[in-house]
């Protein structure tokens, strides 16, 4: 465990979508570099980049791009996620928030986001919202979840 | 992202796309896609060199199948790799679209249903 927590990776950016890609690109490397399920990767790296363009189409706090910071830590197969803005205070794991998912258009990101994460939990602290996530391998969620 | 139309001269238009359809590669194929489905009966993407998708590319390729929906039309993903596929599947919009594994396939589902 203790090795594991020595391995959390972190990167700061601005929400705009030129850094939102190279952050992308930055945890598919870490992932590579830790030799997690791509599956695993993909799903993480999708649950990313939906907080991000959920940040940036509707929870901007400010004009030149709120800022986002994601850590990464190990925990094989799962990989752990943890995701940090400044942005407005948005809980993506409140009943609000899968209504929408469920509902409407711009919904389908937080759909996937509940989907794709194994266990999730919010909690403002700062001024920033702070969203942890596990994400783990697909066939295992199935099973946990049921028919 | 690359988008690139190979065939654009029919009733229907053929696209290929590479790299990743994630916000930055979604302002990429925003407007090409959108006038060859205003305009076309039937629009065929090649998926085969798209590594990843995320809601905000999910939400071009909707469109676009909306559009060439409501005239008849028919929006055709070829070869869309097994992850880009479970995230068409879980955002609840494959059934939007046609997925075909093949040029053969793909072609089929591009003619007009009796």
């Amino acid at each position: 465990m203790l090795a594991e927590a020595a391995a959390a990776e972190t990167k700061a950016y601005i929400a705009t979508p030129d850094h939102t890609s190279d952050i992308d690109t930055w945890i598919e490397s870490v992932g590579a570099k830790w030799r997690l399920p791509e599956d695993v990767v993909f799903r993480a790296r999708v649950c990313v980049a939906e907080i991000a363009a959920n940040l940036m189409e509707h929870g901007r706090a400010r004009p030149d791009g709120d800022e986002i910071s994601v850590t990464l830590r190990p925990a094989a197969p799962d990989i752990e996620v943890e995701i940090s803005d400044n942005g407005c205070e948005f809980d993506p794991t409140t009943p609000a928030a899968v209504t929408l998912a469920t509902d409407t258009f711009g919904g389908r990101g937080l759909r996937l986001l509940h989907a794709y994460a194994s266990a999730m939990s919010y909690r403002r602290e700062g001024g920033r919202n702070v969203l942890a996530l596990r994400v783990g391998p697909k066939a295992r969620d199935a099973a946990q979840r049921g028919p | 992202m690359q988008i690139k139309i190979t065939d654009d001269s029919g009733t229907t238009a053929k696209v290929v796309l590479n790299g990743k359809l994630d916000i930055a590669g979604a302002e990429a194929i925003a407007l090409p896609l959108a006038t060859l489905s205003g305009g076309k009966r039937g629009v065929l993407i090649d998926m085969t060199g798209v590594s990843f998708i995320a809601s905000i590319g999910i939400r071009h390729l909707v469109s676009a199948s909306k559009a060439l929906m409501r005239r008849g039309g028919r929006l055709v993903l070829l070869n869309p790799n097994p992850m880009v596929t479970d995230v068409l599947a879980t955002s609840g919009v494959i059934e939007l679209m046609t997925v075909a594994r093949s040029e053969a396939e793909a072609a089929a589902a591009l003619q007009p249903q009796a």
